[in-house]
């Protein structure tokens, strides 16, 4: 138990607030229901009262934020209930069978499944893959789609390493999901956070080595050029010594004309 | 409108000894993948060897390429690796090509011997 404040049970989030899932949800969609939506989070907000976000926000502010996106999204209203209630299942006290008595099988199941489904491990991310493709409840996905965005939004309270580990993924992973569910300005925002994160990331000055594979990789056919880059700079990533490193991109350097005539060749034969 | 060179889009690559050795360090284990720089250690040629064999082993169908599964290299925080892998028509032909480039070695070595021999007494 932290302080729970005195604000009442309406604590204020990053600027949003129930009032303000509840204004866009009725906008989106008039027919929806206020009542369970309003329910779903008052529940979330007193399971995670004292709980914060790495930002130091109260951790309410991550399902409504959550909820919001899928607003956005269309998702109807056992998808934002659930979305809402995303974490409670693995971060809280609130069990399965307490969701379920409130609020009925089907926004349990979706919370479960989505709890079920950690994108950080092999098995989740291999699990999303399938579902996106195959059967299974696309609305857990939305979900998870929505969970990430808001994580990718919120990244810069990480460390490092995760928020690498977190883009990266998210552009073979979630962006991918996400243009399979139709929801393509959300791939595209999690794409550009993506990539920016990426990018804000390998600024650490190139080493002269890393610049001058880049240089050879400008010899190559462009529509193959990013594949040889990005393979070196993964190469020489696993390389230990700065001399190495060098030795390295000097024999690429040196064996680039073949590899140029090698490939070229192949872009003007039918096969290739 | 000549003759559309469709007969041999995929040529057999040029069994140079370089291919050869990476030919052998694939078939080692033909199942398993593996990255441009492990085979630079494994056949001790340099990088800017392997990379030119591995487009024209890609390019000849023996070898197929491929980005590595997400969730290794994110679990280990590194950039993901280009892994390449035998197909199985490429570990057949290789493993037919190094039959023939070690019996042609074979025959040129008997041949310098015999040819050799009166030389040994220079």
């Amino acid at each position: 138990m932290v302080s729970g404040g005195s604000a009442g049970h309406e604590p204020v989030t990053d600027g949003q607030t129930l009032a303000d899932l509840l204004r866009e949800l009725q906008a989106a969609r008039p027919d929806a229901d206020i009542a369970l939506v309003s329910k779903a989070y008052l529940t979330a907000e007193s399971c995670h009262r004292g709980q914060l976000r790495k930002s130091g926000d109260p951790y309410i502010t991550h399902p409504l934020a959550v909820a919001l996106i899928l607003v956005g999204m269309g998702a109807d209203d056992q998808t934002l209930c659930a979305g809402l209630l995303h974490d409670v299942l693995h971060d809280t006290a609130c069990t399965e069978a307490e969701l379920q008595a409130e609020f009925g099988l089907d926004i349990a199941g979706l919370v479960r499944q989505a709890s079920g489904l950690n994108p950080t491990d092999d098995q989740g991310a291999a699990a999303m893959t399938a579902m996106a493709a195959g059967d299974g409840d696309k609305r857990v996905l939305l979900i998870k789609i929505a969970d990430r965005l808001h994580n990718l939004r919120t990244v810069g309270h990480l460390p490092a390493a995760r928020q690498v580990d977190s883009s990266l993924q998210t552009l073979q992973v979630q962006v991918p999901i996400a243009r399979a569910l139709g929801a393509d300005a959300i791939g595209r925002e999690l794409a550009d956070r993506a990539s920016t994160v990426l990018k804000r990331h390998h600024q650490a000055p190139p080493s002269a080595s890393g610049r001058m594979l880049c240089a050879s990789a400008v010899l190559l056919p462009r529509a193959v050029r990013a594949r040889w880059r990005e393979e070196w700079l993964a190469e020489l990533d696993l390389l230990p010594t700065r001399k190495a490193r060098a030795v390295f991109a000097v024999q690429v350097a040196r064996g680039i004309a073949r590899l140029a005539v090698t490939l070229y060749a192949s872009e003007r034969s039918p096969g290739g | 409108m000549g003759k559309e060179q469709r007969a041999t889009p995929r040529a057999a690559p040029r069994m140079t000894l370089q291919t050869q050795l990476v030919l052998r360090a694939m078939l080692a284990e033909p199942a398993a993948e593996s990255y441009g720089l492990q085979l630079c250690a494994e056949t001790g040629l340099p990088a800017g060897t392997i990379y030119p064999i591995l487009a024209r082993l890609e390019q000849a169908g023996w070898v197929r390429s491929n980005w590595e599964d997400p969730c290794a290299h994110v679990a280990e925080g590194r950039p993901r690796r280009r892994y390449y892998l035998l197909t199985n028509d490429g570990a057949e032909q290789a493993r037919s090509a190094i039959e023939r480039a070690d019996r042609a070695r074979v025959k040129l070595r008997s041949a310098g011997l015999r040819a050799g021999a009166p030389g040994v007494s220079w």
